[in-house]
């Protein structure tokens, strides 16, 4: 299905994208057309609320809708290089955006949830949604350095916008500011690598650099250009030496825009990653100047899992426990890159898509209990067993799969990880993984201690259960999924259908 | 949908009461079971295996192979006979979330019968991780003390720390061979090098040492025991210290034949530390459950013995005495268990002649001390005897240590008999009422079961003496 036109007359490569750009602008001006009537409108403050609550909502259910044909429109789409060379799509990358699908329609799940606690507010807040999905589906398509650029800066705008969407709590308003300027100065110097790899080759798409990579005697600016530009991926996926503004941010982020900061920014980044690496072929055999990379792959890789594991030991607070271990996890999958072996960097990115998966799932249930400002301890989570047995149930085996307890699904992706490694011979880097998985065991345990072992306090008469009507989905989703992931994920033959997907 | 409202709330409320329920069940399982061994038994203790085969993943190779010989069946068939015992035993003990402690029970069993199957080394790793997931909701959750919790966390990460190396090790064989089929997995441990296989027995002994608890590794066992419920405390005692000991049956002794016999002495030396300190530390104790754990350390400590003996008196002692105390053990932890939940407390000094008030109970606790000292007539007997009979032939000062451990054996034990029930009432004992027809059921087809097995061993030892052959 390989469309033959170059450029623009390679409409069929992108038809889905047009139709999304068309349901943009027409929800758009649909919306602003009503507020605008509503504005202008002298009717008392519980009609406005009325009728926001409804705009909120309708526009939420026309999101989920939309993704739900967007998954199917992504079904058989045709392939091909287009817009001068700027994007380019594949059946992997038509297979990532699917999966970035599922998840978005989970977060809008959140979405949901939280305009129906949170009475009255601005369509914004759920449109901007809209406009993260935009711009992560066609970062990853991105095949040149400078649409790269772009949409990233129009997912951090977006973000920026949603962080301090709470005008009124100065906690959200201090993330979204610290996000802003940290985003800024990093993008400063990801421009300066791009410069950098201009100058040395004369090209921005990365086609053209992979091909031009390996025929390099004198490696001169390149090599500073390709660093700032990982740099920059490393601190959009908050991986250590570049962690720090993270701890901030993902404190004072509500959470569904928590939901899309932690997983949905990051996973056209770890698409990204995996195209580059299985594309261009960074190879230990090969004895090039750009094995560097592989080598800062492995150097922030074993950072992340150091300081995520350590880091999270101290804290009470369920966010910070959130960021140190999604550090941990994004470090497990950098050292698996930096094995360089096909079936390393792949198995990272089921990693990945699984760990966000389970991570939005945490979430989802998080944003079902805690609806009040930003500080949840887990000692407010005391005796949560007892009164709330399912959601109980339902966190003690999402905290088991983080830890990685056997049978579950979350061992498998780790041995999966870890038997890709050792098969290329870094057993030293398998057995740092293990090991720190084990220690990070710890806090999970903490939590689960605190959630079965304890008298409920006083604090667990403040949460109240938020459950819906449409909660059994959620539920359906989760115990499925948790179950059967447990010899879904053992029985490989979805795992071999993925591989022979993408050379499709 | 209003149900999800309360489910997400509350825990169902079953139509039927679940302890009876359980019962009858566990005991229909373990009738089923009975009749599937008969129906099978010409193959079984012949020495062969029965076998059913699933393969789960073609990709890495993890086939669930389920193998049943001599030594499953009697493990299995252990853990199926003290099920509806222990179903019995929390009876009234258990009365808040009653459901969810007998859900958990119900996973147990499912594992611990499924670890007892599996002939896939993975397989068998993940269920022996699994179990620590209901065993620690179980004691965290039903025990009374507060220092359960750093019980719990003992558990879990003693054995999940313990067994790590065993994981690099299975990952390790599973790079070099590429597949993990039990009955080749002996030529590919022979196509590696010595210093490799040595390697690898030592880090699968690790996590068996661990679990069957060997003397610095087995800081979790008194702790865990001490804050279980009784309930837990039989399971944990009858069970899962026999899960470590099949562990080296089926996969240390089959497939590393030199290297065994290059770490004999190593293994004496942790047994030999393991079985005199457990029973020296046992005299001073002051709580009654943590001397039967101590004991059992000590037990399995002999028990080693006689499995790195290399005689077949020896493995038969071992395995008969694994047996033989799962069922000694669950006895005595009963028995206290009987006790606790009229007196609340475990405490040796607040107790002193029970005799007067329950006579029942003081004699079939006393059958049970016997066996615990293996006095001629029990089963422990006819498997100490057969161990030390083996270890003799290898090592003839070491067994002699071992005896001595014996002796200390019969100090505490009748010392504990004699503290709780014998001498003056002491003034905390009231007059509470006796064994109560649903305990006496329980301790009476423990204490038989041990007098039968120690007046006709042949019953099982016939069972097993094929398969330990094939084992040499």
């Amino acid at each position: 299905m390989f469309a033959n036109f170059n450029n623009f007359l390679n409409i069929y490569v992108y038809l889905p994208e047009i139709f999304f750009g068309f349901f943009v602008l027409l929800l758009l001006l649909f919306l602003v057309y009503d507020s605008i009537f509503l504005d202008i409108s002298l009717a008392d403050s519980t009609f406005v609320k009325k009728k926001k609550l409804i705009i909120n909502s309708s526009v939420i259910f026309l999101i989920l809708l939309f993704i739900l044909v967007l998954f199917a429109l992504y079904m058989n789409s045709y392939t091909g290089v287009i817009q001068g060379d700027s994007f380019i799509v594949s059946p992997f990358i038509i297979f990532s955006k699917r999966i970035f699908l599922l998840i978005a329609f989970l977060v809008m799940l959140i979405f949901f949830n939280y305009s129906r606690y949170m009475k009255a507010q601005s369509f914004e807040f759920y449109f901007s949604f809209l406009l993260v999905m935009f711009s992560s589906i066609l970062l990853m398509q991105a095949n040149n350095l400078v649409s790269f650029y772009i949409l990233i800066e129009l997912q951090s705008i977006v973000l920026y916008f949603l962080l301090a969407f709470d005008r009124s709590s100065s906690i959200s308003v201090e993330s979204g500011l610290k996000y802003f300027l940290v985003s800024i100065f990093m993008s400063i110097i990801f421009l300066l690598g791009v410069a950098f790899i201009y100058i040395s080759y004369g090209s921005t798409n990365f086609t053209i650099l992979s091909l031009l990579m390996y025929r390099l005697e004198d490696l001169g600016i390149s090599i500073y250009g390709f660093a700032l530009f990982f740099i920059f991926i490393f601190f959009k996926l908050a991986v250590v030496p570049f962690h720090f503004w993270a701890l901030d941010v993902y404190v004072g982020a509500s959470w569904p825009v928590l939901s899309v900061l932690s997983v949905l920014s990051k996973l056209p980044l770890i698409v990204f990653l995996t195209r580059v690496f299985l594309l261009m072929g960074f190879d230990v055999n090969f004895n090039f100047g750009l094995n560097f990379v592989l080598v800062l792959f492995d150097v922030t890789g074993f950072l992340s899992v150091l300081f995520g594991t350590i880091g999270a030991v101290y804290y009470m607070n369920f966010r910070k426990i959130l960021v140190y271990s999604g550090i941990a996890n994004i470090g497990y999958i950098l050292l698996s890159i930096g094995s360089s072996n096909f079936l390393a960097i792949f198995f990272a990115y089921i990693y990945f898509m699984f760990y966000s998966f389970v991570t939005v799932l945490l979430l989802y249930l998080f944003s079902l209990i805690f609806r009040t400002k930003f500080a949840e301890y887990t000692f407010q989570f005391r005796g949560l067993a007892s009164r709330y047995f399912y959601m109980g149930f339902l966190f003690l085996f999402i905290f088991f799969i983080f830890i990685g307890l056997p049978p579950l699904a979350g061992f498998w992706t780790k041995f999966l990880l870890l038997y890709s490694m050792v098969t290329t011979g870094a057993v030293l880097k398998a057995l740092f993984i293990f090991v720190f998985n084990i220690l990070s065991a710890v806090y999970y345990i903490r939590i689960i201690r605190e959630m079965y072992f304890g008298k409920s306090l006083e604090e667990l008469d403040k949460i109240k259960v938020f459950a819906t009507d449409f909660d059994f989905i959620i539920t359906f989703l989760v115990v499925f999924l948790l179950f059967t992931l447990v010899l879904l994920f053992v029985n490989f033959d979805m795992v071999i259908w993925i591989i022979l997907s993408i050379f499709a | 949908m209003r149900a999800w409202h309360y489910v997400f709330e509350s825990t169902r409320r079953l139509p039927y009461d679940i302890r009876g329920y359980s019962f009858y069940v566990s005991c229909l399982f373990l009738l089923l079971f009975v009749f599937t061994v008969r129906y099978y038994s010409f193959i079984i203790f012949a020495g062969g295996h029965v076998l059913h085969f699933f393969e789960i993943s073609s990709f890495l190779s993890i086939q669930l192979l389920f193998g049943i010989d001599s030594l499953s069946v009697l493990m299995v068939g252990l853990t199926l006979f003290l099920f509806p015992l222990c179903f019995l035993i929390s009876w009234e003990n258990i009365y808040y979330k009653r459901n969810f402690f007998f859900g958990l029970l119900w996973i147990l069993e499912i594992l611990l019968v499924l670890v007892f199957l599996v002939l896939d080394l993975i397989v068998f790793y993940s269920v022996f991780e699994f179990i620590l997931l209901p065993l620690f909701l179980l004691i965290g959750i039903f025990g009374k003390r507060n220092q359960k919790i750093g019980a719990a966390y003992k558990l879990f990460f003693y054995t999940v720390i313990g067994s790590f190396l065993m994981f690099i090790s299975i990952l390790y064989l599973l790079v070099v061979g590429g597949n993990l089929y039990y009955f080749s997995l002996n030529e590919l441990l022979l196509s590696l090098t010595e210093g490799a296989r040595r390697y690898i027995w030592f880090s699968f002994f690790l996590a068996f040492l661990v679990k069957l608890p060997v003397m610095p590794f087995h800081l979790w066992l008194p702790e865990a025991h001490v804050e279980a419920p009784t309930t837990g405390s039989v399971l944990l005692a009858g069970v899962l210290l026999k899960m470590g000991g099949y562990g080296i049956f089926r996969f240390l002794l089959p497939l590393f034949s030199e290297t065994t016999y290059y770490f004999i002495p190593l293994v004496f030396t942790f047994g030999i530390i393991s079985v005199i300190y457990a029973s020296i530390v046992t005299i001073r104790q002051v709580d009654i459950k943590k001397i039967i754990a101590y004991s059992s350390v000590a037990h399995m400590g002999i028990s080693l013995f006689g499995v790195f003996s290399g005689t077949v008196q020896g493995l038969q002692g071992a395995y008969f005495l694994m047996l033989s105390h799962g069922i000694i053990s669950s006895g005595l932890f009963a028995g206290i268990g009987v006790i606790y939940d009229r007196y609340h407390t475990r405490l040796l000094n607040y107790y002193g002649g029970l005799v007067q008030y329950m006579p029942i109970l003081a004699t079939l606790f006393f059958l049970l001390i016997l066996g615990n000292v293996s006095f001629p007539f029990t089963s422990s007997f006819i498997a100490e005897f057969l161990i030390f009979v083996g270890s003799f032939q290898i090592n003839t000062f070491i067994t002699l240590l071992a005896l001595i451990s014996t002796l200390f054996g019969v100090i505490y034990s009748f010392w504990l008999f004699v503290r709780v029930f014998f001498g003056p009432v002491s003034d905390y004992v009231q007059g509470f009422s006796d064994v109560n027809v649903r305990e006496f059921i329980y301790m009476f087809i423990l204490v038989v079961m041990m007098l039968t097995l120690g007046l006709r061993p042949n019953l099982i030892l016939s069972m097993m003496y094929s398969s330990i052959l094939l084992l040499l």
